[in-house]
């Protein structure tokens, strides 16, 4: 029963009925509290797949009003409705419940889909939806989809049926993105819309989901996960401990970019490095090369170096999906710590974005940011076009380093005062992302799908290079994707999937190490009036072929089957320095300097992989899922001599295998068993980049040809639980998990100014909790919070010295949103993290101590409901205490201050969607 | 409201766990060696231990990780002539102690570990003698002449051992300070229209560090610690780090007062400023 909860403010007392008979007028009751301001009352009810109607409550007696369903809408399987109030002012009141947020009435007495049902039924795995008349176990009632699932059961019909069917954005995700041919629904749901990006062929009317089923699906929030299965299927349920952030959460998140959104995954944290890099760190261990980020199933990262261009705005995204733990037996080399997928949104319609604010910064400015975002998708007959756009232009923070690692250089040279802090981070960024695409259903022919994409980034480095501040340093990026993709149903048991893709990335990386004016002696020839310099120019691409089939084996059993082959190739390799070894001006400026290996054309430069994998999902009874899985990759990867010269190529095989149990002990536990293992290969850099030593540029990887893959076992054991109080809905989530790294690829500092990479042999071991909590009252109204413990170990030291506390090994992250009246939101978000410190791998990394204090990180956003449907408003603040953050370098003896991470920002987002 | 006040207290007690008590951080101010305290020699006088006495000028320490190296291979068919370790491995942020000097007496095992942080491994080689020259000349590339204020001392500076000596003009060029270097009996040709000819080979002893091209002395030394016709021979013994050979060194040759350690004139600096050191030494 509602009640006012304000006794000035109207309100309503009603008792909503949980079933009605069908075809039979159904009447609402109500009672209305302080009602002097409204003059009428309206029910507004719809029955599925029905817009709002609305029909006048007649005043009975008193404050006593009636309203009468007519028969024709009381039909199974039930209907919504909610009540408002019309004031002499022409304002609409919610009186019970709400257009988002409606009560519902089941009709013909099945199971009440209803928000406040205690206990949702378990979430059917995949191969329980056979197709259409295939088996008579699919008219079983009790097997029946039950309303809460009615996404992931609908997508798990589709690989195997001709019928139609859900989509399934996985294979867009992996395979690049066949989008739908259905077209979107006029009243644009949003979950509704995302799951027809993908929809793969028939264009027979899709079995639609009501849109009671839709805000069932959405009010639980039922993440959505491709990654694990390579089929979309809920994060409840993947064989991997996952996390996907849908559109509304990353509204609700405030969230700006990715970097924002993985910060708050338990298990992650993101940092930054000296030279601007995010760095992103899953389980208590933290390496670029180890993280696999997808965009849209294609990979981004770079094959010379392992970053990745990640950082993108997330305005135009439908979601991010995130796996912690291996994936090698999907994803091949490369996804190991974890796994991250940033999907775009593709539906059809027009959305777009604009974004201001910034950083309060120096000397009582504003740092200015200015960001735009445009996303459309069309569809006509057979073709469906979509594109997207951002345009990103970053003034960043500047925070003050007090010093450096030329600290007496500079001022006995008098290039500043001893009182002079010696520089300012800089954080300039300019960001152009534009992609498109466009797939075209071929009949019996399958479908033929297209898409490219091209990302240019222009930064400053925070820092600079090194321990240095660099304040003119430039780093460029240029990433071309490319996909073109194929798929076709052979019957109602088996989808095959061919997909090319190529990639082409540009880096141009140019540093600043001294301040100008700097002299390395007497003379001329060792002033360097713009500092000295030096620049990296590096390009590669890769050209990818797969191939991969679904086939149903049962009812109840599902088979992929893939081959892939990659090859990726280093195009150029070019570093110049203004400075020779001996640290002198080169008056032709940044050339080349002596002794460098030249690293194209080498054996090296040139990786061939061939992947095999093969995967079964085996549902052996209606609780009980098995994943069995495996992946075979050759790996081509050079060959030394002696002494160490590479001397050629062979290819290194990694066999991979992955197993699922995903119990549903309950109705509302579900409990998983995984065991996974991945592999990487050492990149191009670690494997044979090697700078010339000199004075000034100090601190680099020295590459090591002899670099194995290194592999890591993980187990992991999960508990899902969901319950419902009243009309709330509580979700618990634990994982534990233990991960054994065999050889990890590791840059230890022993030396001070070359960091020479290998295999460590005895490995490292990690092992952690996560947990979840999520408390939604309504749609607009939940709590959440995670946190997370790891305790990550290099088993080659001695137990004193083992632990790995570089990031931190506890988070703990909450969140609030709640409605302030019925158009604006208000979000809170916290991120804690422990305290960091020093590891101490090496007797350097030791005695460089440094002491990162916990942190507490605010993010506070005020936003609007839809406005005339079309138009909402953020209004958010990052940082909003300014703490102080900081993340490590390289050389804390050097830069003791460490690295400023940035202060408090605010921005206004306007958005619109058509 | 009493029931809230618990639940908060409860939540605080489990944040407060998770950032506290389920945390744990390594040891750091844990010795270096199993037994620190152990006297490994003695010093006959006070060893200075900041940068401008470790990278700008003789350095008893110095000395004494140089005399180390030399004699690492002495059991071997090919012992060195010359051992050699840079200023820069001569550190003096101790693990959880910056020590600016060494008094005179007994030093221990855990503090010389401290004073010789970097795990380097020692590697004898053969150099050319022009490679010898040259890399003494970047050795003394970035001393300070006379006058000059010894701002940033390079970490690139050699100590060299016992049985060699040099001498060094600040006030000549980069590349040409070298007036005199004698390894062992040899007078090493520093001419290199002389030495460029010479077939001379001289075995040194030095950290993998500096082979490996740290310090900038890639360009002197290229890939001479990869190439087999150098003969590179990574020492054995005790683990074959820098500091495990310097402390088995110093208690074999410096074990009582009386045979304690002592600087030694081995390199002349002219024209060079040197670092003022206090009063009494």
């Amino acid at each position: 029963m509602a009640v006012p909860g304000r006794a000035e403010e109207p309100g309503l007392l009603h008792s909503p009925p949980e079933r009605a008979e069908p075809r039979v007028a159904l009447p609402l009751d109500a009672t209305l509290v302080e009602g002097r301001r409204v003059l009428e009352l309206y029910v507004r009810y719809r029955g599925p797949g029905e817009p709002y109607a609305r029909r006048p409550m007649e005043r009975e007696y008193g404050d006593l009003y009636r309203a009468m369903i007519p028969a024709e809408h009381v039909v199974p399987p039930g209907f919504e409705y909610y009540i408002e109030g019309l004031t002499a002012d022409g304002e609409r009141v919610p009186l019970f419940q709400s257009a988002s947020r409606p009560a519902r009435v089941l009709v013909g007495g099945e199971t009440p889909a209803s928000a406040s049902v205690a206990r949702p039924p378990p979430s059917p795995p995949p191969e329980r939806r056979p197709a259409t008349g295939r088996t008579p176990r699919a008219a079983t009632p009790e097997r029946a989809p039950p309303p809460e699932r009615p996404r992931a059961e609908a997508q798990a019909a589709a690989p195997r049926s001709d019928a139609p069917r859900k989509v399934d954005d996985s294979m867009a995700a992996l395979t690049a993105d066949l989008p739908s041919d259905v077209p979107a629904e006029p009243t644009r749901a949003p979950r509704a819309a995302a799951s027809t990006v993908a929809t793969p062929a028939p264009r027979a009317a899709a079995p639609a989901r009501s849109e009671l089923e839709e805000d069932l699906a959405l009010y639980s929030a039922e993440d959505t996960l491709a990654l694990a299965t390579r089929h979309e299927a809920t994060v409840r349920t993947v064989p991997a401990i996952g996390a996907s952030f849908g559109r509304q959460q990353l509204r609700s998140l405030g969230a700006r970019t990715v970097a924002d959104v993985l910060d708050v995954v338990p298990g992650l944290s993101v940092s930054r490095d000296v030279q601007g890099f995010h760095r992103t760190a899953i389980r208590g261990l933290r390496n670029d090369a180890e993280v696999l980020f997808l965009l849209n199933g294609h990979r981004l990262n770079n094959f010379f170096d392992g970053k990745a261009l990640m950082n993108l705005p997330v305005e135009n995204l439908e979601r991010v999906e995130v796996i912690r733990g291996p994936g090698s037996a999907l994803h091949g080399a490369g996804a190991f710590l974890g796994v991250v997928n940033i999907v775009t949104d593709r539906t059809d319609g027009v959305r777009s974005a604009v974004s201001v604010g910034g950083f309060p910064g120096q000397e009582d400015r504003v740092a200015v940011t200015g960001n735009g975002h445009l996303s459309a998708g069309h569809t006509v007959g057979d073709l469906r076009l979509f594109a997207d756009v951002d345009v990103w232009s970053q003034a960043g923070d500047s925070t003050v380093i007090e010093n450096d690692g030329l600290d007496d250089e500079s001022i006995s040279q008098g290039l500043r005062d001893v009182a002079d802090p010696a520089g300012r981070t800089r954080d300039d960024r300019f960001l152009f992302n534009v992609g498109a695409g466009a797939s075209y259903a071929l009949g019996s022919a399958g479908r033929l799908g297209a898409s490219a994409r091209y990302l240019t980034e222009r930064r400053s480095a925070l820092l600079g290079l090194f321990d240095a501040v660099g304040e003119d340093s430039e780093l460029g990026w240029d990433v071309f994707l490319a996909d073109l993709t194929w798929e076709r149903s052979f019957g109602p048991d088996v989808t095959l999937r061919a997909r090319a893709a190529y990639d082409q990335q540009s880096t141009d990386r140019f540093f600043q190490i001294t301040p100008r004016n700097f002299t390395t002696g007497t003379g001329s020839s060792r002033l360097f009036a713009e500092g000295m310099q030096e620049q990296t120019r590096v390009s590669v691409r890769s050209l990818t072929g797969s191939l991969d089939a679904d086939v149903a084996l049962s009812a109840y059993n599902r088979l992929s089957l893939g081959a892939v082959v990659e090859q990726q190739t280093l195009g150029t390799y070019a570093y110049e320095t203004n400075y020779t070894l001996d640290a002198q001006v080169r008056p032709e400026g940044l050339t080349r300097p002596e002794g460098l290996v030249d690293l194209v054309g080498g054996p090296a430069s040139r990786r061939l992989n061939v992947g095999l994998f093969a995967q079964d999902q085996w549902t052996v009874v209606d609780a009980l899922t098995l994943t069995f899985g495996v992946r075979m990759d050759a790996t081509q990867l050079p060959t030394v001599d002696a002494s160490g010269v590479i001397n050629g190529t062979r290819f290194v095989p990694t066999l991979n295998p992955r197993v699922g149990l995903v119990f549903a002990a309950t109705d509302a536990l579900v409990l998983k068993a995984l065991y996974g293992r991945a592999f990487r290969a050492p990149t191009l850099q670690e494997l044979v980049e090697r700078i010339p030593d000199t004075e000034y540029n100090q601190g680099r990887f020295e590459g090591n040809p002899r670099l194995q893959p290194a592999t890591v076992d993980t187990f992991e054991l999960g508990a899902d639980l969901v319950q419902a109080a009243g009309d709330a809905r509580v979700r618990l989530r634990a994982n534990a998990y233990v991960a054994f790294f065999g050889s990890p690829i590791v840059p230890v500092d022993t030396s001070g100014n070359i960091v020479p990479l290998r295999n460590r042999e005895l490995g490292v071991r990690v092992y952690g909790v996560e947990g979840e909590a999520r408390l939604e009252a309504s749609k607009r109204a939940y709590a959440w919070l995670n946190a997370s413990i790891s305790r990550a170990e290099d088993l080659e030291l001695p137990a004193q010295s083992r632990l790995l506390t570089d990031t931190p090994q506890a988070r703990f992250n909450a969140g609030v949103s709640m409605p302030i009246g019925a158009y604006v939101n208000f979000d809170v978000v916290v991120r804690t993290g422990a305290e960091r410190r020093n590891n101490s791998r090496s007797v350097l990394e030791l005695i460089r101590r440094y002491k990162i204090p916990s942190y507490s990180l605010i993010t506070a956003q005020l936003r609007t409901e839809p406005i005339l449907d079309h138009f909402e408003v953020a209004l958010v603040a990052h940082n909003l205490f300014d703490n102080d953050l900081r993340d490590d370098v390289p050389r804390p003896d050097r830069v003791p201050g460490l690295l400023p991470r940035e202060g408090m920002s605010g921005f206004l987002t306007v958005r619109a969607q058509y | 409201m009493p029931r809230s006040r618990s639940v908060l207290a409860s939540f605080a007690l489990a944040v407060g766990a998770l950032h506290g008590g389920c945390i744990a951080y390594n040891d750091s101010c844990q010795p270096l060696v199993d037994d620190p305290d152990a006297v490994v020699g003695y010093l006959g006088h006070d060893v200075l231990l900041d940068k401008v006495f470790t990278r700008h000028d003789n350095n008893a320490l110095g000395q004494l990780v140089a005399d180390a190296l030399l004699h690492a291979e002495d059991d071997s068919q090919t012992p060195a002539q010359l051992g050699i370790v840079n200023g820069g491995s001569l550190r003096q942020e101790g693990i959880c102690v910056t020590r600016t000097s060494l008094r005179r007496g007994p030093l221990t095992d855990g503090v010389l570990h401290e004073l010789i942080l970097f795990e380097n491994l020692v590697v004898t080689v053969d150099l050319t003698e022009q490679e010898l020259v040259n890399l003494m000349e970047h050795s003394v590339g970035a001393l300070y002449k006379a006058g000059d204020s010894i701002a940033s001392p390079s970490g690139a500076f050699l100590h060299v051992s016992e049985g060699t000596s040099m001498t060094v003009d600040c006030d000549r060029p980069r590349g040409a300070r070298v007036v005199a270097l004698r390894v062992g009996t040899r007078d090493v040709a520093l001419d290199p229209a002389v030495n460029s000819n010479s077939t001379l080979r001289y075995r040194v002893a030095m950290n993998a560090y500096l082979l490996d091209g740290g310090d900038g002395y890639g360009a002197v030394l290229g890939n001479a610690g990869k190439n087999p016709d150098r003969n590179p021979v990574q020492a054995r013994m005790l683990g074959g780090t820098e500091a495990n050979i310097t402390s088995a060194y110093m208690k074999a040759k410096h074990p009582t007062p009386v045979q304690a350690l002592m600087e030694e004139q081995r390199i002349v600096f002219l024209n060079c400023e040197l670092p003022a050191r206090p009063a009494g030494r």
